[in-house]
């Protein structure tokens, strides 16, 4: 048995035209792997449309909101000596001198050396978004096949186009009639 | 750096608006204005009946010519049939003076006036003559100072005469003139009287902007300008089974027109028009009167029927989305049929 591919998208869009959405539709019932993967493309949809109405929780909000707010300085790093071997930073020696810059750097310094977490956070972020919306985009963007083919009425255009443009249609869609020139 | 940046920018505003900026000032000669305004007027209330002369040169220079029989009787219409031609067909038509179009040679609603003035310098040059009778010649000019377009007004009747559309090395592209004019009551009768009319209206179902907005939304690629200043001036839907939307651009001079419909191409709709490539793109294209072009893009079809110079319809086609295969193609598509399900009002 032939599975729908991509007539599924197309299927869930309301694209397919009413033989092919039958067709389409008595397949789905009698086959489970094509009704499994409708279901998770009309989930999507769901999700995506969803996605306007949704509001943060309140939790949700004040984790952020904390997340803003100033906090302790980060203990400062300890720097290796040469030849020192790599191990647990607990056990590293404090041997990074004693800090005698200027007390109101401090926080600026503390709050740079804490930037770069976000930075990958958002990075992080960022990509899988980036890889979600793409791999979605990817999945939902098959051909679509199921579009009616359309031969355009170029003769009729034509006309169309004369009588916007103010000019005499020298196409008639309907036969010329005959005049006379004679009352 | 980033004032290089803001200057880099800034000098690409500059070349990318220079022509509109430089269309804009570009100055026109109120009293030219006023003849060509005072055409469709004249075009209204004079009795006139005569043979119209239309030639269009296509891509390949080839050219076909139609003779046009013209009666107007005022407070009635215009009547037009095509006497003889070398283009496949020969149509008639009649126009009602009410109507809020003139068609033949005096085309030139205030609308058109107006993207005619924006984008070219409306000057008088001249005197001339068309078919015997004394004209006053107005130019539409480019900002290089060549004429795009030349038009006779008759000096006695307000009627306008001749219009010539010419391309940048001043070759015609489209001509249209009186061979004979008779401005006087018309002999025949038959416009008033028992000659049967065939009577066309473009499409009555105008778009408006809300329509636009509303087509642009779920996808449709409707643009509000196209290449070489050409603006959206009219917009209409034929309804039915699967809608075609007209789009028509003009800058005054060129008309171009496009029509879309969602779906694929019919290969057969295509087999007597040539294969060629625009902008890197494959499209069809058909040297008849009318420059026309035809190709299928993200499940719309395109279909460009244009009278303009030949490098205008280019750069329209180009400038207008082209299908796109593989990977990103499907990734284009994917991202459009995303946007439109996250759409609640679609």
């Amino acid at each position: 048995m032939s599975h729908l591919g991509e007539r599924l998208t197309a299927l869930v869009d309301g694209e397919l035209g009413h033989d092919e959405r039958d067709r389409a539709l008595a397949h789905l019932a009698a086959c489970d792997l094509c009704r499994a993967e409708a279901d998770e493309l009309r989930a999507l949809k769901r999700r995506l449309r969803a996605m306007g109405d949704a509001a943060p929780g309140e939790r949700l909000l004040a984790r952020l909101q904390a997340m803003g707010e100033p906090g302790d300085p980060l203990p400062p790093a300890a720097r290796r000596l040469p030849g020192e071997s790599r191990g647990p930073s607990a056990e590293r020696p404090a041997t990074r001198p004693r800090d005698t810059r200027p007390a109101g750097r401090t926080r600026r310094a503390a709050a740079r050396r804490r930037l770069p977490r976000g930075r990958y956070l958002v990075a992080g972020a960022a990509t899988l978004a980036v890889l979600g919306i793409g791999s979605a985009a990817f999945a939902a963007g098959s051909d679509p096949r199921s579009l009616p083919r359309v031969a355009p009425s170029v003769e009729q255009f034509a006309v169309e186009h004369a009588l916007t443009s103010g000019d005499v249609p020298l196409t008639d869609p309907k036969p010329a009639e005959k005049t006379s020139d004679s009352p | 750096m980033a004032g290089g940046i803001a200057a880099a920018l800034l000098m690409l505003w500059f070349v990318t608006t220079g022509d509109t900026a430089s269309g804009a000032r570009l100055q026109s000669d109120p009293e030219a204005l006023r003849l060509l305004r005072g055409a469709e007027g004249a075009a209204r209330t004079t009795p006139y009946e005569g043979t119209q002369f239309i030639t269009a040169w296509s891509r390949s220079g080839m050219a076909t010519t139609s003779l046009v029989k013209v009666t107007h009787v005022p407070g009635d219409g215009t009547h037009m049939r095509v006497q003889s031609t070398t283009a496949d067909q020969g149509g008639q038509m009649f126009e009602a003076d009410d109507s809020d179009r003139t068609g033949g040679l005096t085309g030139y609603t205030s609308k058109m006036l107006d993207l005619l003035a924006r984008n070219y310098a409306v000057v008088r040059a001249g005197q001339g003559e068309v078919s015997g009778r004394a004209t006053s010649v107005i130019e539409a000019r480019r900002a290089d100072g060549s004429a795009a377009g030349r038009f006779h007004i008759d000096r006695q009747t307000g009627l306008m005469l001749r219009r010539e559309l010419l391309d940048q090395q001043g070759r015609e592209v489209n001509l249209t003139f009186f061979t004979e004019i008779r401005p006087t009551a018309p002999k025949t009768q038959y416009v008033l009287t028992s000659a049967p009319r065939t009577v066309e209206a473009p499409w009555a179902h105008q778009l408006a902007g809300a329509d636009l907005g509303s087509l642009r939304y779920r996808g449709w690629p409707v643009r509000d300008t196209l290449p070489d200043r050409l603006s959206l001036y009219d917009a209409r839907q034929l309804d039915g089974q699967g809608p075609v939307v007209h789009l028509s651009y003009s800058d005054g001079l060129s008309v171009v027109s496009v029509f879309l419909q969602r779906g694929t191409l019919d290969a057969g709709s295509v087999a007597d028009w040539h294969k060629a490539t625009r902008g890197g793109r494959t499209v069809y294209l058909s040297d008849t009167m009318q420059q026309r072009a035809m190709w299928a893009s993200r499940g719309y079809v395109f279909t460009v029927l244009a009278d303009a110079p030949p490098p205008v319809v280019d750069s329209v086609v180009a400038a207008l989305p082209h299908g796109e295969t593989g990977f990103w193609g499907r990734l284009h598509r994917g991202l459009d049929r995303l946007t439109s399900w996250a759409n609640p009002f679609d």
